[in-house]
């Protein structure tokens, strides 16, 4: 199992310096010049010279990417063109916000969809299967920000129940994470009841119940695992949206995180805090397929001889 | 069937068949004509961009259907012409990918080794950065015009295409027929566009309609965030955007924006769904 996560890990970094490399690359390209936006327009050529030549702006392009993944190794993500303060710092205190949209969306996702898409599949073709299938045609069609509106509209502004924005307790959380996990749970739904549907309908579960063991034993022990496989693979593919989606669900709800920054600094030509926002999205991405990949293991027992001791 | 027809026609009259799908393509065909037609009975500047503060954020009534936004422009006239933006781009960047990555689905699986390993590498990279941040990134370096998102959009759907055009020419190339009209001394080029590719790209065809929700969503959500197509041409995510501030007094101005984008996604939906029946050639017996 050990030898699994260490293989993994190192998979991580290929990815992530490919991606930050293209990243910095088509950032190169982007308008305005970095000094004059520090110093303003009242600055003289010898200044803005000295200013470029302080930020390394004079070094090749890939000078400037192997210092900038030097610092990145040690921390330093650069200084915001904008604030003047350490990107690093910025992140530190925008991004245990976005952790909890992204991973509580995700959770969120899961013990929903799952009993929902298994329910479904016990019920084939019932009312309630036909019906939720008309409810999510619709669910899926709706953006995330439309539905925050509309929800803000409905238990903000009539019902008064919930706040409408920011991040700061168990009620304020509700709205946004609901509005991130719909998508999810229309798409994950449909995933665990054809699984489970595929699961069902093979012989050994045709076995089983020859045995004459009871229904929800045949589905808990032989049916579920099998059926969760794929649920969790697609994990993964849901990870990057909830990390992309959570830039504007902050937006929406005005929670000071890393999607916020990110286009705030866009509004302001500011790269450095750019690169860093996007290289920490890379960052938690790629965790995050790490513990899918981890938790996919520990259901499929075929990973874990492959990659654990003999006898474990 | 007694007589061979052209798998296009078997298709085509399944999908008329399909009453869900020819609901969809009705309901796809009224939005369509609707807002591409909006130039021909929308007085773009009297209605869609000018500003008439007497009837600022008035409810829908007789005259104005949908009511007016916080400057007073008629919110259905916005909204078709608005759609023309939305429906381009998404429209337009899964013709895009479609097209590169057919190209680039094609070359790899066709000629596969170190062209294709290569490609697929390069491609995965793109697959691991989420479609939002990518859009962020683009906006951050180019001037949001229609056309450079449109591309931007694309860029993030060529990937997923790429793959699934491989997969497809994979299992075509080395068919029996295949070998056959090579025997009969076919080039590469005749080969792959007479007689793989038509076989390879109608299961996936579907897969690309349904690419364009995903289109519109992105736009609008880009929109929303005030990184899209800039104002004071409308565009359905920055008119929910500039909604927002109104909630408490007005919903219709958030409320309609959104229903045409849930309207157009669901009818794209249903087409794509029945295309994706009509085009399994595995349904033929039904």
């Amino acid at each position: 199992m050990t030898r699994y996560v260490l293989t993994r890990l190192l998979h991580i970094v290929p990815v992530l310096i490919v991606t930050t490399l293209l990243v910095y690359v088509l950032l190169d390209r982007s308008p305005g010049d970095p000094a004059q936006l520090i110093l303003g327009l009242g600055a003289t050529q010898q200044e803005l010279e000295m200013m470029r030549d302080q930020l390394g702006l004079n070094d090749p392009l890939l000078v400037r990417y192997v210092n900038y993944m030097g610092g990145v190794v040690t921390g330093d993500l650069g200084t915001s063109y904008s604030t003047r303060r350490p990107v690093a710092e910025m992140i530190g205190t925008r991004l245990p916000n976005t952790l909890i949209l992204a991973f509580g969306s995700l959770a969120l996702i899961m013990l929903v969809a799952i009993p929902l898409g298994i329910a479904l599949a016990v019920r084939q073709n019932s009312l309630f299967d036909n019906v939720m299938r008309v409810v999510t045609l619709v669910t899926a069609a709706m953006p995330s920000f439309w539905l925050g509106l509309m929800l803000i509209l409905l238990f903000s502004v009539q019902l008064g129940w919930l706040p409408s924005s920011g991040l700061d307790n168990v009620g304020a959380a509700i709205l946004p994470l609901v509005c991130m996990s719909v998508a999810g749970w229309t798409v994950m739904s449909r995933l665990a009841r054809a699984s489970m549907l595929d699961v069902t309908s093979q012989d050994y579960i045709r076995t089983a119940r020859a045995k004459g063991l009871a229904q929800a034993v045949v589905m808990r022990k032989h049916a579920l695992r099998n059926a969760l496989l794929p649920v969790v693979t697609s994990l993964g593919l849901l990870i990057g949206q909830s990390v992309g989606g959570a830039v504007v669900i902050e937006i929406l709800f005005g929670i000071n995180g890393v999607g916020k920054m990110l286009v705030d600094a866009v509004r302001q030509q500011d790269v450095p805090t750019i690169m860093g926002g996007v290289l920490i999205s890379a960052v938690v991405i790629a965790v995050a397929n790490l513990l899918t990949d981890l938790s996919y293991a520990v259901i499929d027992p075929r990973l874990k001889t492959m990659y654990g001791e003999p006898h474990s | 069937m007694s007589r061979a027809h052209s798998p296009w026609l078997v298709a085509w009259k399944r999908l008329s068949r399909n009453r869900t799908a020819a609901f969809g393509v009705g309901m796809l065909a009224v939005i369509l004509l609707a807002c591409f037609l909006a130039p021909f009975y929308i007085d773009y500047q009297r209605d869609v961009v000018g500003v008439n503060i007497a009837q600022r954020l008035q409810f829908p009534a007789e005259g104005m259907l949908l009511g007016a936004d916080e400057l007073g422009r008629d919110i259905f006239a916005r909204i078709l012409w608005g759609g023309r933006v939305s429906l381009t781009i998404g429209i337009g960047s899964v013709l895009i990918a479609g097209l590169v990555g057919t190209l680039l689905g094609t070359v790899a699986a066709y000629y596969g080794g170190r062209a294709d390993s290569l490609l697929m590498r390069a491609l995965d990279v793109l697959l691991a950065v989420p479609a939002m941040l990518l859009m962020i990134t683009f906006v951050a370096i180019m001037e949001p015009t229609q056309t450079n998102l449109m591309l931007a959009v694309s860029v993030s759907f060529i990937p997923g295409m790429a793959r699934l055009v491989r997969a497809q020419v994979l299992g075509t190339k080395d068919l029996e027929y295949v070998t056959a009209v090579r025997a009969q001394g076919a080039g590469d080029l005749r080969v792959l566009l007479k007689h793989v590719l038509p076989n390879a790209i109608s299961p996936v065809i579907a897969s690309f309609v349904m690419n364009i929700p995903g289109g519109i969503m992105i736009i609008s959500g880009l929109g929303f965030i005030g990184l899209g197509v800039q104002p004071p041409s409308p565009e359905w995510g920055s008119m929910l955007a500039s909604g927002r501030a109104f909630i408490r007094d007005a919903w219709h101005v958030t409320a309609f924006p959104g229903a045409a984008i849930v309207l157009t996604i669901i009818a794209i939906t249903l087409v794509g769904d029945g295309l994706r029946d009509a085009m399994d050639s595995r349904m033929t017996k039904q």
